[in-house]
């Protein structure tokens, strides 16, 4: 299974990811990801740091960046949501 | 070669040989990384013993994923036996290469008839008792970073138990996504609190190795306090260098008295 590194960029500052995790592809690590930021959000704002601020860069292992996940996505999703019921 | 449950048993309840003559297991079996050893809902009518290697006891969850419950390692059982015929509440999965030895009725039995070994198997069973609460209480309270340092230094003290860690390392062999099933974390998240307990200097990682720098530093940051592993007596586990493990595989069952 091909590795996957996630860079943790919170507001400028950027945190490397050097162990990356296995998937079988960029799907299964976008789910992995937005469950992540789910976790992650509680024990930010328990750190009184702004879950808005935080994304992750997720990247193979040559270094290209694949796809960038900002944590406000999945609050978004929850605004989409509501959205529909409401329509 | 010793037996990793009679270097247990010694190190931690002060056994001596006669207490221990009459310990004897069916012969070893080999499970390989991922195979099921026991399934849930299972009836069994004998105990287990993990000889060599990790694995875990689990529960399946709804969406097809695994709840870790327990890690055993080496001198730990998978299950006891308790009465004649028990239906297990969980599975037991090796996490690496495995060697495990059943323990049937009568050899139970006997074990029991023996008061000082009977009075230690009995210390085991409270602590794995005192695993699931200290488990509980990780996994419902502490934020994921110590929640991961506080397993970390579990699985430490217990390797030590059995010759596998000192105060500056262990081995490691579990993946990523064995640790996110057992803390309640999904893989990344255990991924990125790995990289920060890095980042505060508390471990390193070598080849699957975890190097610790500052023992009592990594202790105080996981709120780890290993008074539950060793419910009796005040012997310290034993410390051998990362060089010189017991090779336990080579530990057959007939090994067991000599």
């Amino acid at each position: 299974m091909p590795r996957f590194f996630f860079d943790f960029v919170q507001a400028d500052q950027r945190t490397p990811d050097s162990e990356g995790v296995e998937f079988a592809d960029v799907e299964e690590a976008y789910l992995e990801v937005f469950r992540t930021a789910q976790e992650m959000w509680s024990e930010l704002l328990k750190q009184r740091r702004d879950p808005h601020l935080c994304s992750f860069e997720v990247r193979n292992h040559t270094g290209d960046i694949l796809l960038v996940f900002p944590f406000r996505e999945v609050v978004d999703c929850c605004t989409d949501r509501a959205g529909m019921r409401a329509s | 070669m010793l037996n990793p449950l009679i270097t247990k048993l010694s190190c931690l309840y002060g056994l001596e040989p006669a207490d221990y003559s009459g310990l004897r297991f069916g012969e070893a079996h080999l499970a390989a990384p991922h195979q099921e050893i026991l399934s849930d809902g299972q009836i069994v009518s004998h105990a287990g013993l993990l000889l060599s290697g990790v694995a875990c006891r689990y529960k399946a969850i709804g969406d097809g994923r695994r709840a870790i419950i327990a890690f055993l390692l080496p001198g730990d059982f998978t299950n006891q036996q308790m009465p004649e015929r028990q239906r297990l509440d969980f599975g037991v999965a090796a996490l690496t290469a495995c060697e495990y030895a059943n323990v049937p009725l009568a050899a139970w039995r006997d074990f029991n008839r023996q008061t000082r070994l009977s009075h230690a198997l009995s210390l085991c069973t409270m602590t794995d008792m005192a695993i699931q609460r200290a488990w509980l209480a990780n996994i419902s309270q502490r934020p994921a970073d110590r929640r991961l340092a506080n397993l970390f230094c579990e699985l430490r003290y217990r390797l030590a138990l059995v010759g596998q860690a000192d105060d500056h390392s262990f081995r490691l062999p579990l993946i990523q996504q064995d640790l996110a099933d057992a803390l309640g974390l999904s893989t990344v998240h255990v991924n990125r609190v790995m990289q920060h307990i890095k980042e505060l200097g508390l471990i390193r990682i070598r080849d699957r190795v975890i190097l610790i720098g500052d023992l009592a530093r990594l202790e105080k940051f996981a709120e780890f306090d290993p008074s539950y592993l060793h419910l009796e007596g005040t012997v310290p586990p034993a410390r051998v260098s990362l060089g010189s493990y017991p090779d336990v595989r080579s530990a057959g069952p007939m090994a067991l008295n000599t």
